[in-house]
């Protein structure tokens, strides 16, 4: 390839040109280590909410292959003796769990798992460790003392609990005694986190505190995978009516396929950080390269090959790529933290209720980070390189040689572009893409048009510059033209402005229109005037009973002139537990919006009070069930089929719901519990002085939780928004690597443009002229960036609510239109770029006519 | 992923509580320093056998939470009718964690006051197999327990039942091994050490309630994989309860039970101290073939060890042949394991097994078989060094 002696002073020379040219150095660095910050954040948040979610499930599944279940009402404990007795040699572990919440143990959600501990060995890995520090006593207490309980010795110091202490536990609202019986020692870091989120008891103490006498939650089982099937028919001979044997897997599958799809949104927009980085990368090493243009053809004239100028090149920019990834990671740590908050709350609001928080930092996060930062500035930076070396020896290539390649290049690249940009809408369009291929289509879109954008650039610049001229004179003419001349410079920063707003308009402008239907959405399924639900653990579609003294006293309360009733239960069912909600709203039908329906809300109605049920949206999209099919759930008297009358829109959850009557669930599954009502009032009540009296004086025993139509519905938007946080948080950090990219263009144009500037100086521009020029200059450039990111970002939009929407969530969501993101972007991206020009402006501003143009 | 889970924590408490009730004291020294922070206790509150009792049968076949241990022995040998010669144990330890006026009231049918613990084994002596599980419950919920009327001690499907007057049924199964049988007592119970009263040191309350039920003739079935034999012979039941540990200077004892073909049967045991001298508390109890029974002290036999065996597997070193002689009796007896490896590796480390005897008693040769434990020899894993 070439003498090795010549390999240190070419590294000299690539290290050199970065060293001068400090700013550039740092404006790259910066790109890329936002970028990869971005990604990295993104990722350690999404792996951190992955693993909390897994350890969360596996904490409370362990290494169960099977379950036994029985229904909301529990399985028979004898079930357990017999078939313990049954010689089967099954590993096979007792189960009642139950969410709690404790003062002493700071509030959060708790899974109190009621275990045998003689079965727990082959199933769950959380306690392991040197438990010789507890005493005998302990174990004694643990199956022999009322409300006796477990905790990790870590959970104990945060909280400053030793063993003996008594605690509170809420536990269906109510709050009961417990005694800390011992304290485990987890043997490792995996155990520890796996412990933040339980409470361990004996299966005795937790039927007792849950009322659950002579119940069973489930018993988990350990099959082997020899044999399989003759042992689940032996086993399935010897459970008795209405009890059945499920996969393990399937009970979070479903909860795992959601929480997925919705770390993928998320990863596709730190995504978009990186593309907008890209840009910048390649922004910057142009540049660089321009501004060699002679040194190159200096050195290629010594004899140094076309090959090294592609390695000096690329070199430099990959040691940027280094440090500025290095520097992205320690950035994405820090942001992180922030994001792991909000990831991890919207599981928790919107999917599951996760009990561990704390998980231990994702190296692999890191890792990928490291190499997205790598591989963006190889990509960024190969084109820069390539036209480096293609340098010829000794003749200089001038501006205007650079620019005319560079217009060529324009040309080819708009072309591929526009078909980039055209074949990837219509994928989007005719294709039913899956959720993954839907983004990468959206990426193509995005990019596409980020590929014809300088194009429209050079054609509207001189248009732009007769418009101009007239109303304000030379500068108007000079500016667009000095724009589209310097078009190699302007139209990856142009680019990366526009993807950017075009992203946050499409963010935004999802998030209001889902917002929107929302409301729209509450303003017909609330209707009634006060809602209550038990004060629980849970924190979606809480699934504790009230007490039914309660209820009574409701009934009959002054002021109140009907209650309804709503009971939210999990039921097995073959696609594994569903979240079924049996009301006796009479007017249900007709306060319900429909995705699909035949017949009036009424006659839906009448055929869900004939036994039919109702599915959500999200729940149909999931199940590919329609109107006419049948579900099947498992009952107490076996598998049993509901016709689908209706499938209603619903954006509870995105677990989605089956609704049914409630008298018909009762029948069914022999179950009495209540967990939500809604009552209507008597006009001229004060609703708000009645929801505190029956706060107050409903049930002296259970905490409630009644708010009144108002505030529930607030209280939901703002679960709604605090959802949404993480997606606008990124828009904000993508906007931001844009306005470094436009800085970074605009800065290198003015230090290029330093003798330019000086001769215009010399024929009489003034300071004030010249800060108009660059003004304008950049001002253009946003404006047209954020005049070319309105359509985009409306496209944007719509793949999100459309596509994306659907494909992770099975919301149906429809577009509504608001010009406040447009407005919005529109100044954002002239703000961005005004700003970007302001220390270019003033440097060009201080410079003398003579020493700009000595400086060539 | 690693799998020890809660169990592990219960089995080591468990241990901790097991090896004052379940273990002989032997070796309580020692694993007093693994488990430093369990220090040996009783919980006050436990009736004390404390003075010789009135025994009702079958109420006492039953359990007696009033004390805080309790364990139901089972051992026997039985051949096919070609010869081919098994043995085995099958053994239930009940461990009281209350007393039963201090136990809170529950309404779980889970809440437990009562801990089990089970051992079955199976010697196949022709081919050289001993086979061994161990296993935990609690004394609720039906998954363990024992009661008297009518008569049953259990643990999941380990089982041992009346089955009529004076008649049993074992069953146990684990890991294809199925033991089937029924036990038919020759003689009824027979009352240990002063009608009953076996004291095992000079403190008051230092002793058990110790019955034995010593001709228990058997026929049954026992599977082993795929095969399948047909038995009969002997067993030989052993039910003890007290609250309370053996005095610290006690290492270990050697427990013997003898059913010879004269009609006779005997049970010696001697309790072993740390420097390996016997102490003065050792006793047996020989049963005629009527069922009348002569008190044996220490000074009444001989026990003298002939040969050793180390265990392959805990590393300890156990006595493996014997003679014993009575010479009160006219008695002398060689006493051989039928296999040496029958040592017991679970929660603790110990050997228990099918004995073969030959002899002489008032000059005309006997011959018989029994089982031999033998606890206290095994070392902790943690040593003195």
């Amino acid at each position: 390839m070439k003498p090795p002696a010549l390999a240190p002073s070419l590294i000299k020379v690539g290290g050199r040109y970065l060293l001068t040219h400090p700013l550039q150095s740092l404006l790259m660095l910066v790109g890329i280590a936002l970028g990869v910050g971005v990604a990295v954040s993104v990722d350690i948040a999404n792996a951190s909410a992955a693993q909390a979610f897994e350890l969360s499930t596996e904490a409370v599944a362990g290494k169960a292959t099977h379950y036994i279940s029985a229904g909301p009402l529990g399985l028979d404990e004898q079930t357990y003796t017999t078939l313990r007795s049954a010689g089967l040699e099954l590993p096979m572990a007792p189960v009642v769990s139950q969410l709690v919440t404790s003062p002493q143990l700071g509030n959060a959600p708790l899974q109190l798992m009621g275990i045998d501990p003689f079965a727990e060995q082959p199933f769950r890995s959380y306690i392991a460790g040197d438990n010789e520090d507890l005493p005998s006593a302990a174990l004694g207490a643990f199956y022999a003392i009322p409300g006796a309980v477990l905790l990790s010795s870590e959970m104990a110091a945060q909280y400053g609990l030793a063993e003996g202490d008594t605690l509170e536990l809420n536990i269906n609202g109510i709050m009961l005694p417990a005694v800390v019986a011992g304290l485990l020692q987890p043997r490792d870091t995996l155990s520890a986190q796996a412990l933040q989120g339980l409470i361990l008891a004996d299966i005795s103490t937790v039927q007792e505190f849950s009322g659950r006498l002579g119940r069973l939650e489930r018993i988990d089982l350990i099959l082997p995978s020899q044999d399989r099937a003759a042992i689940i028919a032996e086993l399935e001979a010897r459970l008795p009516e209405g009890a059945v044997l499920l996969q393990s897997e399937s009970r979070n599958q479903s909860v795992e396929q959601m929480t997925t799809a919705f770390r993928t949104n998320i990863t596709a927009l730190s995504l978009l950080g990186l593309v907008v980085g890209v840009f910048l990368i390649y922004n910057t090493v142009t540049f660089s390269v321009v501004q060699r243009r002679q040194s190159f053809g200096t050195l290629r004239a010594l004899g140094v090959s076309s090959r090294e100028i592609f390695a000096i090149v690329l070199g430099e920019a990959l040691l940027v790529g280094v440090i500025g990834s290095l520097v992205g990671l320690a950035l994405g740590i820090v942001m992180g933290r922030g994001s792991v908050a909000l990831v991890s709350q919207t599981i928790n609001d919107v999917f599951y209720t996760m009990t561990v928080r704390e998980v231990s930092l994702p190296t692999q996060s890191l890792l990928k980070g490291a190499l997205l930062g790598m591989a963006a500035t190889f990509v960024a930076a190969i084109i820069p390189a390539w036209e480096a070396a293609k340098s010829p020896p000794r003749r200089t290539l001038s501006r205007s040689q650079l620019e005319s390649v560079s217009r060529r290049t324009l040309a080819q690249a708009s072309v591929a572009g526009a078909l980039l940009a055209i074949a990837s809408a219509l994928a989007l369009a005719r294709l039913n893409l899956q959720l993954i291929p839907s983004f990468g289509a959206m990426f193509g879109v995005v990019i596409g048009a980020a590929l014809v954008a300088p194009f429209i650039m050079q054609v509207s610049m001189p248009l732009l510059a007769r418009v101009l001229a007239p109303l304000i004179g030379p500068l108007g003419r000079l500016a667009p033209r000095e724009v589209s001349a310097s078009a190699s410079r302007t139209s990856p920063a142009m680019a990366a402005l526009m993807v950017a707003v075009a992203v946050t308009i499409g963010g935004s402008l999802m998030v209001s229109s889902f917002r929107a239907s929302v409301v729209d959405w509450m303003e017909v399924i609330l209707r009634d005037d006060i809602y209550g639900s038990v004060a629980g653990a849970s924190i979606t579609e809480p699934q504790e009973a009230i007490e039914p003294d309660a209820l009574r006293r409701l009934e009959s309360w002054p002021g109140i002139t009907s209650a309804r009733y709503l009971r939210n239960v999990m039921v097995d069912s073959p696609h594994g537990p569903l979240m079924v909600a049996a009301n006796n709203n009479p007017d249900d039908g007709e306060e319900q919006v429909y995705f699909a329906a035949e017949g009036s809300g009424e006659e839906v109605w009448q055929a869900v009070q004939d036994g039919a049920v109702l599915l959500s949206e999200p729940l149909a999209n999931r199940l590919e069930l329609g109107l006419g099919d049948s579900i099947t759930l498992y009952t107490p008297h076996g598998p049993q089929d509901f016709e689908i009358a209706a499938i209603f829109s619903d954006y509870t959850s995105s677990r989605g719901n089956i609704t049914m009557w409630l008298e018909n669930y009762r029948e069914i599954w022999g179950d009495q519990s209540v967990t939500a009502f809604s009552v209507e009032v008597a006009e001229g009540t004060d609703v708000d002085a009645l929801v505190s009296e029956l706060q107050g004086e409903l049930s002296p025993e259970q905490l409630l939780h009644i708010r009144s139509n108002s505030t529930l519905r607030a209280e939901s938007l703002s679960v709604f928004d605090r959802t949404f946080l993480i997606s606008s948080a990124l828009h904000i950090i993508t906007t931001n690597v844009a306005f470094v990219g436009v800085l970074s263009a605009m800065l290198s144009l003015q230090l290029e443009k330093q003798r330019q500037m000086g001769i215009l100086k010399a024929i009489g521009l003034t300071v004030r002229q010249i800060w108009s020029l660059t003004l304008l200059e950049t001002g253009l450039i946003g404006a047209l960036s954020g005049l070319l990111a309105l359509p985009l970002g409306y496209i944007i939009a719509q793949v999100l609510l459309g596509l994306i929407n659907r494909r992770s969530f099975g919301w149906t969501l429809r577009m509504h239109f608001e010009t406040e993101p447009f407005i919005e972007a529109l100044l954002v991206a002239i703000a961005a770029a005004l700003l970007a020009g302001l220390y270019p402006a003033w440097r060009a501003s201080r410079r003398s006519a003579a020493d700009a143009m000595r400086f060539d | 992923m690693r799998r020890i889970a809660i169990a592990l924590l219960a089995l080591l408490a468990l241990a901790a509580v097991a090896y004052l009730a379940f273990v002989p004291p032997a070796r309580s020294q020692t694993l007093n320093a693994s488990v430093q922070s369990t220090p040996p206790q009783i919980i006050e509150g436990f009736a004390r056998a404390d003075g010789v009792r009135a025994f009702s049968f079958p109420q006492d076949f039953g359990p007696h939470p009033d004390f805080q241990t309790e364990w139901w022995y089972y051992t026997g040998n039985l051949e096919t009718a070609d010869g081919r010669h098994f043995g085995y144990q099958l053994t239930f330890f009940r461990r009281g964690i209350l007393p039963p006026d201090q136990l809170p009231a529950r309404s779980s049918e889970w809440a437990a006051s009562q801990l089990y613990m089970a051992h079955f084994t199976v010697t196949d002596v022709e081919a050289s197999t001993f086979y061994s599980h161990e296993r935990f419950s609690r004394g609720a919920a039906g998954l363990a327990g024992a009661q008297g009327e009518p008569y049953a001690v259990w643990l999941e499907d380990w089982r041992a039942e009346a089955s009529g007057p004076g008649t049993f049924t074992l069953h146990a199964e684990a890991e294809g091994l199925v033991l089937e049988l029924s036990l038919q007592d020759a003689k009824g119970p027979i009352l240990q050490g002063d009608r009953g009263y076996s004291r095992k040191g000079d403190e008051p309350g230092n002793a058990s309630y110790y019955y034995s039920q010593t001709r228990l003739v058997t026929e049954g079935s026992l599977q082993i994989g795929d095969e399948r034999f047909e038995l009969s012979g002997l067993s030989w039941k052993d039910h003890e309860f007290s609250t309370s540990v053996l005095t610290s200077e006690i290492a270990g004892w050697d427990w013997f039970s003898i059913q010879l073909d004269s009609g006779y049967e005997l049970m010696v045991y001697q309790l072993r101290r740390a420097d390996g001298s016997i102490a003065p508390r050792s006793s047996g109890t020989l049963v005629a073939p009527d069922g009348s029974t002569t008190q044996l002290f220490a000074e009444d036999f001989v026990l003298t060890p002939l040969s050793t065996w180390r265990s392959p597997h805990s590393g300890a070193e156990y006595p493996a042949s014997w003679s014993l002689s009575l010479p009160a009796h006219n008695l002398t007896l060689e006493i051989t394991p039928f296999l040496r490896d029958q040592e017991l590796n679970h929660t603790f480390t110990y050997w228990e097994g099918a004995i073969e005897i030959a002899g002489s008693q008032n000059g005309q040769a006997v011959a018989g078989s029994g089982y031999v434990e033998l606890t206290g020899y095994a070392e902790p894993f943690n040593g003195e060094f």
